[in-house]
């Protein structure tokens, strides 16, 4: 498969796969580019063993995990940052849009706050994968998934509740 | 916000991503593959290096001097042996080799065999002068290398030893407390995973 068309179709899901392990925009920016060159680089192992979707997610969580590994240090603080925030869409009115960006930047905080595990599942669960392609990714069994899941999924209502 | 699950789906795919830099991307790619090739280059040329002394300069060298520098060839060859073998969970480490629980594994076991092998680095910092005045000490005594011809090749040994050494040691050590501590700070994430979901 092409990687043009690789990025086409899966840039913004490793967009969020990104901004979900790191808050930091110019981190971000950087995961982003080290998952986009791991699946340049992977997408030539790929045996159609799975979904290209699930491989891509694989690869990407396997890098995001890389990334950690590295700069697992205490929690980011978002310094400064160079790298401009993405542009909000202006289709909207102003106050539907702050109140959008308001609700997405608490579910990628409270996101973040969670375990990786639960996190890693809770975000493929996001972008439409089933528990068995999870529980493929993770190494989990299907069931495992469920419970981890409901639980995450739980705990980011609550926080999301509360912060309303 | 309601309490629907499908609202997180629809909130997640809301939020603004960023654009994946191509141009950037082949950059990143190049120097990677140029940082592979250094390294290998250097690999390469460390285990080489004493066949090529041998080699080019038979008739400089002693026979004492050509069965030692065999001898040393032979260690340094079964240490590139070793220091492969514990990198064994790195090399073929691939992002798509496994699921996410193996790969976390995998980096685990990595970072311990780093640390041991910062450790066994640091041990070779004494060894390694150890052999070097076994050599001087063998060869005066045994009087296989002309005196003023072993005065400056001890000169360079013992100048290798006092300046080389050291700095050698403290960047193993440093490279095993960074170990260690990145270590601890994967441990912590995983762990706190467990207890999580457990």
């Amino acid at each position: 498969m092409d990687f043009d068309q690789i990025v086409a179709d899966y840039g913004p899901l490793l967009s969020r796969v990104a901004s979900s392990y790191e808050a930091n925009l110019h981190l971000q920016q950087e995961l982003l580019q080290e998952i986009s060159l791991a699946v340049w680089q992977a997408m030539k192992g790929f045996k159609g063993n799975s979904s290209v979707k699930t491989y891509v997610l694989r690869v990407a969580h396997n890098k995001a995990v890389t990334h950690v590994a590295y700069h697992a240090k205490q929690p980011h603080n978002e310094p400064y940052c160079e790298v401009e925030n993405p542009s909000p869409d202006t289709s909207m009115s102003t106050e539907k849009s702050v109140s959008q960006t308001s609700m997405v930047s608490s579910l990628l905080q409270a996101v973040r706050r969670l375990p990786m595990q639960p996190r890693q599942i809770v975000t493929m669960s996001m972008e439409g994968l089933s528990y068995q392609e999870i529980a493929e990714v993770c190494g989990v069994s299907a069931v495992n998934v469920g419970v981890i899941l409901n639980r995450a999924k739980k705990t980011l209502m609550e926080q999301l509740n509360h912060e309303q | 916000m309601s309490n629907k699950p499908n609202d997180l789906e629809a909130l997640w795919h809301q939020q603004t991503v960023s654009t994946v830099d191509f141009e950037q991307l082949q950059k990143q790619w190049k120097i990677l593959r140029l940082k592979q090739y250094f390294y290998l280059l250097m690999d390469v040329s460390s285990l080489i290096a004493l066949p090529i002394i041998i080699y080019l300069f038979p008739k400089e060298l002693s026979t004492f001097e050509l069965v030692w520098f065999s001898f040393v060839f032979v260690l340094v060859f079964v240490m590139s042996l070793c220091i492969i073998w514990m990198r064994r969970y790195s090399l073929g480490f691939k992002v798509d080799a496994g699921n996410t629980n193996e790969f976390v594994e995998r980096f685990r076991l990595q970072y311990k065999q780093n640390i041991r092998i910062a450790y066994w680095n640091k041990i070779l910092c004494f060894v390694t002068p150890l052999i070097f005045m076994l050599y001087l000490v063998v060869a005066y005594f045994g009087e296989y290398v002309q005196p003023d011809v072993l005065l400056k090749k001890g000169k360079l040994l013992m100048g290798i030893s006092a300046v080389c050494m050291p700095l050698l040691w403290i960047w193993a050590s440093k490279r095993e407390q960074k170990f260690k501590k990145r270590l601890a700070e994967f441990e912590a994430q995983w762990d706190v995973q467990n207890s999580a979901v457990g």
